[in-house]
């Protein structure tokens, strides 16, 4: 028992190296993706004529989207024990999650290919962000006023 | 595999982040649709930012009384004002402008933070008169001081009216979002926040969405957490925005019965609808009228689950609110309101 867990210690620290790395990897070499317009489904409509609004729109900051994969770890873990400690890690975890303390094993099996949500947001996206906004779970949200 | 593709940026004063879950087929269609949003929220607020001093919202507010036409976009805002209004008897009152720049909020909130720090006196604009002491009646109720055709985009203002519809715009532009991206993607699983303000979805009604509830009153702290697999849920408090004006704190939640920010025995309010125009409303409703009246007022409305939360930490929820708080979580303790 003691051995099996030694082992998934193991698994896991190999994993957070891992996907250390990746995060180091995407900071050093940054692949923005270039901003498109979308001119087929636009959120505005056609905005009528009369009192014209401004022709210049400032955008106080401007982001870029962002991509990952996603599993949903109630589906992973359904199959095997190996797994099924990980949900009982996912669940401590997830009480930590507003405190943004770093562990990555919200995400499911895809970590490594994640963008870090965690301690610092700026990783997640090229855009400045409000750190209340970006939880390690991505199922999570924040409300408060604004 | 599915994949989760996003969008965080600065709009409307606050932290706009949309997260989208959804298969990789439609990842590159989705991406380029939240590639433009700031771009288009940039657009909103050039027509409906009260700061902004070229906005068409602007313009309007410093026309005399008249017959206007104005854009879709500002006739559908200035609608839902109005229904709001009608629906909390005139509690949700966009007109009240003229009164939330005497109480010193006229200007963006960074700005009146950064003139307070300074100690430069509150007031510059020398049209705006200096706000009286005691308390006084709102003269013009906002369904007589305007009204708009949003089919048209006539709108009909009396003289003087100004209109403040941030909060408002900001839940439009969230259910905005929420509908086209339903459009683009009616399986995937939907979360648009601005600033709180937020709308998400969970088509296949597995793994909900877990809200946060922010707890004023400690700062970094939750309050509790909600469980959601449809709606929109939000926020209203009086502490976020405040300010001092001639050594007494402000805040944004002007009392359209006073003409002052609301004295009620609630610090904040969470509110869950079906949409994030109707969650705003409410939820700023309810900070106004305080726990027994806003309770009150709210039972005619089945549909919305809503806590509030007193100064002292009193937290009293409706029976509806019981059904979507995560009990997994630890809360608070709370009472019902019959």
């Amino acid at each position: 028992m003691k051995n099996k867990s030694t082992l998934v210690s193991l698994v896991f620290a190999t994993g957070s190296v891992v996907a250390l790395v990746m995060i180091l990897g995407n900071l050093e070499s940054p692949s923005p993706s270039p901003s498109t317009t979308y001119k087929s489904v636009s959120p505005a409509g056609p905005a009528n004529a009369g009192v014209a609004p401004a022709a210049e729109a400032e955008v106080v900051s401007q982001g870029d989207s962002y991509e990952y994969d996603f599993e949903d770890d109630e589906e992973d873990d359904e199959d095997d024990k190996d797994d099924k400690d990980d949900k009982d890690d996912n669940k401590h975890d997830n009480k930590d999650d507003n405190k943004h303390n770093g562990k990555s094993k919200n995400y499911g099996n895809n970590n490594q290919s994640l963008p870090s949500t965690s301690n610092s947001t700026t990783t997640t996206t090229p855009s400045a962000s409000d750190s209340t906004q970006i939880q390690p779970n991505p199922k999570q949200s924040t409300t408060q006023a604004s | 595999m599915k994949k989760i593709v996003g969008i965080d940026f600065e709009a409307m004063n606050t932290s706009i982040n949309v997260r989208v879950i959804t298969t990789v087929e439609r990842v590159k269609m989705l991406k380029n649709y939240l590639d433009f949003l700031p771009t288009w929220f940039g657009e909103v607020e050039a027509i409906l930012s009260r700061f902004d001093t070229q906005s068409e919202l602007t313009r309007i507010n410093n026309k005399a009384g008249g017959t206007y036409h104005v854009s879709n976009i500002l006739a559908e805002v200035v609608y839902l004002a109005l229904d709001a209004s009608k629906v909390t008897n005139g509690i949700f009152d966009s007109t009240i402008l003229g009164k939330l720049e005497q109480a010193g909020y006229d200007r963006t909130f960074q700005e009146v933070i950064a003139r307070m720090e300074a100690g430069l006196p509150v007031l510059i604009k020398e049209n705006v008169p200096k706000a009286r002491i005691g308390r006084i009646a709102q003269s013009n109720k906002g369904d007589k001081a305007i009204k708009i055709d949003r089919h048209t985009g006539s709108l009909v203002k009396l003289n003087g009216i100004s209109l403040d519809l941030g909060g408002i715009a900001k839940g439009w532009a969230v259910d905005r979002i929420f509908d086209q991206l339903r459009g683009l993607s009616e399986q995937a699983e939907i979360c648009v926040n601005a600033g709180g303000d937020l709308r998400l979805v969970n088509p296949s009604e597995g793994k909900p969405w877990s809200i946060k509830v922010e707890n004023p009153l400690e700062k970094g702290e939750d309050l509790l957490s909600l469980r959601l697999n449809h709606g929109a849920v939000a926020t209203s408090n009086v502490l976020k925005r405040r300010w001092k004006y001639e050594e007494q704190w402000q805040h944004h939640l002007i009392d359209p019965r006073t003409g002052y920010p609301s004295e009620s025995t609630a610090v904040a309010a969470t509110v869950v609808a079906e949409t994030a125009v109707e969650a705003e409303v409410w939820a700023k409703t309810l900070c106004i009228l305080g726990m027994e009246k806003g309770f009150e007022l709210l039972g005619r409305q089945a549909n919305l689950a809503a806590l509030v939360l007193s100064y002292e930490g009193e937290l009293m929820i409706n029976e509806k609110m019981r059904g979507v708080i995560d009990a997994g979580i630890s809360a608070p303790a709370f009472s019902i309101h019959p």
